[in-house]
């Protein structure tokens, strides 16, 4: 058995379909159409019309008043389908088929299966005047390969629609090869034209034979030159490789009246007769030709398919990256004027209080190295030319008002941005994070519509779109109550801010940590950390210099730009050098310092990172991590099947 | 020649009572601009303008009478009928279809106004003994509306209505009710007044009499006013062909029979359109269905939003 048909083929198309529809679920792809169309035209259509004796199906289409009845009527050797100048007259397909198919169980059936209705027989002519299901007809006379279609037309409007479009559609869907009949005033028709190219074209390709029913005063040459036309029209490049004859009909009198059958005349290159060469297709080659097209389009559109879906599970992730980051930078703005100070004085008290005796007394000489230092800060603030030099002496209210602002700005700042159509990121060129996310917004730009621009600042802004598939997670979000949001995380930021008692014990643990891991020589050294009161200071310059992470240290240089202004810090860098520190203090002050200030962010960022989440950006996390995860699986399935279907097309000729 | 000038001062009056109620139209909605439809409706007014000084230009020219309709429907046959020159505009299969504006008058300078506005490429004007006659009226025939070459056609013919004052709608009485025509004449028909459109069947000598009579024009006849929504000026089924000096039928496909109405189209062109001072009441008819299809859009969308609230 070809293996186009077999089981292996039917169930990886299956899947591939499964898939390819919770993809375009998942990820709200917009080609769902085209999905729905090979999915209908493989796994519907393709098995019952396998069978040896299903004959090769024959639609006869065109423009209303085109002939199409009359054609039908002369093909059949028997007038059945009503005629009549008046456009528009058949309004449901007749089928016929040979007689001998009357006892073939089943055939009936799946000729009418595409129109999604039982077998009706024609009983009387005026039937067909009616909307309605197609009807069915018996005629001795035709051969048992063969069934002809007769269809609406396609053109007629009523009531601002077209009357029969649909029906016409299911006719064309449902054929092997068309026989298609035009006139002089609708063969170069657009509107015709590119229905019939479309029904053609879209999924796989159907044959056709054309018919020009013209004047007899037209010469073979101009008959020959317009069917070229619709030729090229319907098919483009490939029209000689799929139209399979043109033909020649006369506009006459007597046929027009039913006196007479039409006479179909081979026209060119075409020798044979229609209803002979229509008679010598092999029915099995044809529709083997047809399946094998529209198993390659399914094929190809399925793979265009893939390929969109990685796109857009690609934005997706890029999408959730971008929300992470915005939300980190959000969180270091929410600890903008938290009390780190507070933090390290506590660390120092801890510190102090399991001192040996010796260090305690050194500790007074502390107080007079501490005064050049104070100096150079003066000096540093006065070079700096800042004017909020007065920040660090903040009383605790005014603090506690910043922070409370701090958090408010940060989490409206936040919830803007996980509502809105997309993200916008400013990140500082050489942070890694920034380098990653730059280079992900360029691979997807076409795709996703994300943009990257430099600022007149020299940062780097990113944006974002959001992916449809949060759109339902957005929403919700944007009607959540978001005064009670706020006040919720206010009432709470007194836990945030506040010495908890686990970060306390933390405190204690590293200062234990710290201690024994001192040696000797260091304990000596602890003299020089004795004078450590000017800590909050230093401490956490000493990490932004040595910590290779970029994102902490950006959290504590906030922090610090909350204590002496930004100036000032940037001054403060050169203190531990000009101080007189040698490497080895510095490295110790770092080694005691850079715990501290690591347990402390993290402890405060997790907390707010954990709000945040539980009140902004949580749902749109969720929901995008298992989309990401679901969609990978079904990307996966169609990939294996789509590896079958290939080799399918290898070995099926 | 008092009676006309007058005529012509009275409507140029008229016509500027029709602008001050656009235009005021036009401002009220200027000031809504917080109503959705506002915007489209204001561009409708500023075309509308527009339409409107044309036809004060026009006044004392020419009755522009054109023939629009889909590929193979027979305008050019009927140019010719109607002009009673077989070979004025090129017709039947053998032609490249036509491509531009063919204009029918007494003298070149008659179209003179149409060749201003449409670009001497894109109109061939013909001039004969037979359109001696034709004191007050301009024949134009379009490129077809419907083939695969509409994109450069569809930009002539809007050019073309918008320089018209009567419609001649034709059909192919084969199959008249094909959508893609209707609705591409949908919105064209809506600036004409109904007295200003004629909708000619022709080809009707391919139809059975009885048919033709008893199904095909009562049908179509429905099918135009549902979908137009207005009673044009006539409904007539022509042979444009039978009415060519030398028809050179087929032998197999001549005539079924011998009825249509082209006399009555003769007439109606000839005699009512051809009138002196009709062309001055056509412009005004036509503005003044101008105002009244923005005056009834605006209302009808005022009314939905009424609804609405």
């Amino acid at each position: 058995m070809d293996p186009l048909y077999d089981d292996r083929t039917i169930d990886a198309v299956t899947r591939l379909k499964d898939a390819a529809a919770s993809l375009a679920d998942l990820l709200v792809l917009p080609s769902r159409p085209a999905v729905d169309a090979w999915q209908k035209a493989v796994a519907g259509r393709l098995i019952p019309r396998l069978r040896p004796e299903f004959p090769l199906v024959a639609a006869i289409c065109g423009g209303g008043s085109a002939g199409k009845s009359t054609l039908f009527n002369t093909l059949l050797d028997r007038a059945i389908s009503p005629t009549g100048g008046r456009a528009g007259i058949n309004r449901r397909p007749l089928i016929a088929i040979s007689a001998q198919h009357r006892s073939t169980p089943g055939i009936a059936e799946a000729l009418c299966d595409p129109f999604g209705c039982d077998p009706q027989p024609l009983e009387a002519a005026d039937q067909l005047a009616v909307p309605g299901d197609p009807l069915l007809h018996y005629e001795a006379t035709l051969p048992p390969g063969l069934a002809l279609l007769d269809t609406p037309d396609f053109d007629t409007g009523a009531g601002g629609g077209y009357q029969n479009r649909e029906m016409a559609e299911q006719s064309l869907d449902a054929a092997d090869v068309l026989i298609y009949i035009f006139t002089n005033a609708n063969y170069n028709n657009r509107d015709n034209t590119d229905f019939i190219a479309r029904m053609l074209t879209a999924v796989g390709t159907r044959n056709s034979f054309l018919v020009y029913r013209a004047y007899p005063a037209f010469s073979d040459g101009e008959i020959l030159d317009h069917a070229g036309t619709v030729g090229r029209n319907l098919y483009g490049d490939r029209a000689g490789q799929h139209v399979l004859g043109v033909y020649r009909a006369g506009e006459d009198n007597r046929v027009a009246a039913g006196e007479q059958p039409m006479r179909i005349v081979p026209v060119g290159d075409t020798r044979t007769g229609l209803m002979a060469a229509l008679s010598q297709l092999d029915p099995r080659q044809v529709k083997h030709a047809l399946h094998r097209s529209i198993f390659e389009d399914a094929m190809a559109q399925a793979e265009d398919f893939l390929q969109e879906s990685s796109a857009s599970k690609a934005h997706l992730a890029l999408y959730l990256e971008g929300l992470r980051t915005a939300q980190r930078s959000c969180v270091q703005d929410a600890l903008g004027h938290l009390p780190m100070d507070a933090v390290v004085r506590r660390f120092s008290e801890i510190w102090r209080d399991t001192d040996p005796s010796h260090v305690k007394l050194m500790r007074q000489t502390g107080r007079v190295v501490e005064t050049p230092v104070r100096l150079l800060l003066r000096a540093a603030k006065w070079i700096g030319g800042s004017s909020d030099a007065k920040r660090d002496k903040r009383p605790d209210n005014e603090v506690a008002a910043a922070m409370e602002a701090d958090l408010v700005h940060a989490a409206n700042q936040l919830r803007k941005t996980a509502v809105d159509p997309a993200i916008g990121l400013h990140l500082a060129p050489g942070d890694p994070a920034a380098d990653g996310l730059r280079k992900t917004v360029r691979r997807l730009a076409a795709d996703t519509g994300a943009t990257e621009q430099t600022t007149s600042e020299g940062q780097v802004a990113l944006q974002i779109p959001v992916h449809p598939a949060l759109a339902a997670a957005q929403d919700k979000l944007r009607s959540r109550d978001w005064r009670a949001d706020v006040d919720d995380m206010l009432a709470r930021r007194e836990a945030l801010g506040s010495l908890t008692s686990q970060l306390e014990a933390e405190l204690r643990r590293l200062v234990g940590e710290q201690r024994a891991r001192m040696t000797t020589f260091d304990q000596i050294r602890q003299t020089f950390a004795a004078m450590l009161n000017i800590i909050p200071a230093t401490a956490a310059v000493t990490y932004v210099l040595h910590t290779g992470d970029p994102v902490g240290a950006a959290g504590i240089k906030v922090k610090l730009a909350g204590l002496f202004g930004l100036n000032d810090l940037y001054a403060l860098v050169a203190i531990p050098a000009t101080a007189g520190m040698k490497k080895a203090d510095l490295k110790q002050l770092e080694a005691l310092l850079a715990p501290v200030a690591r347990a402390w962010l993290t402890h405060k960022l997790t907390a707010i990172e954990r709000l945040f989440e539980e009140k902004i950006t949580g749902q749109l996390l969720e929901r995008g991590a298992q989309t990401l995860d679901a969609a990978a699986g079904q990307i996966h399935a169609m990939a294996q099947s789509l590896d079958h279907g290939r080799r399918v097309l290898e070995n099926t000729t | 020649m008092i009676d006309e000038h007058k005529a012509r001062l009275r409507a140029l009056g008229e016509l500027e009572s029709v602008r001050a109620e656009i235009q005021g139209l036009a401002e009220t909605l200027e000031q809504v601009t917080l109503w959705r439809p506002a915007a489209g409706m204001g561009k409708a007014c500023e075309e509308a303008l527009v339409m409107l000084d044309r036809l004060a230009e026009r006044f004392d020219r020419k009755l522009v009478v054109t023939l629009v309709g889909p590929s193979g429907s027979g305008k050019s046959t009927l140019l010719n009928a109607l002009s009673g020159v077989d070979n004025l505009s090129l017709t039947g299969h053998r032609r490249p279809t036509t491509q531009n504006v063919v204009a029918f008058c007494r003298q070149t300078a008659d179209a003179g106004q149409l060749v201003e506005a449409l670009g001497e490429e894109t109109i061939q004007i013909k001039t004969s003994a037979a359109a001696r006659d034709l004191e007050h009226v301009i024949l134009i025939d379009t490129p077809d509306t419907d083939s695969t070459h509409q994109e450069r056609h569809i930009p002539i013919i809007h050019k073309a209505i918008g320089l018209s004052d009567v419609l001649i709608c034709v059909f192919d009485g084969e199959n008249p009710k094909r959508r893609d025509h209707t609705d591409f004449l949908t919105p064209y028909v809506r600036l004409f007044s109904g007295p200003s459109l004629v909708v000619a069947v022709n080809k009707c000598d391919r139809l059975a009499e009885e048919e033709l009579t008893e199904t095909i024009m009562p049908e179509f006849d429905r099918y135009i006013r549902d979908a137009w929504s207005v009673k044009p000026a006539a409904v007539l089924c022509l042979s444009a062909r039978s009415h060519l000096r030398h028809p050179a039928w087929d032998p197999e496909a001549g005539p079924k029979h011998a009825r249509d109405q082209f006399d009555r189209l003769h007439h109606l062109i000839r005699d009512t359109f051809n009138a002196s001072g009709y062309s001055v009441d056509r412009r005004l008819k036509n503005a003044r269905s101008i105002r009244d299809y923005l005056k009834q859009a605006v209302g009808e969308e005022a009314g939905k939003e009424r609804r609405h609230l």
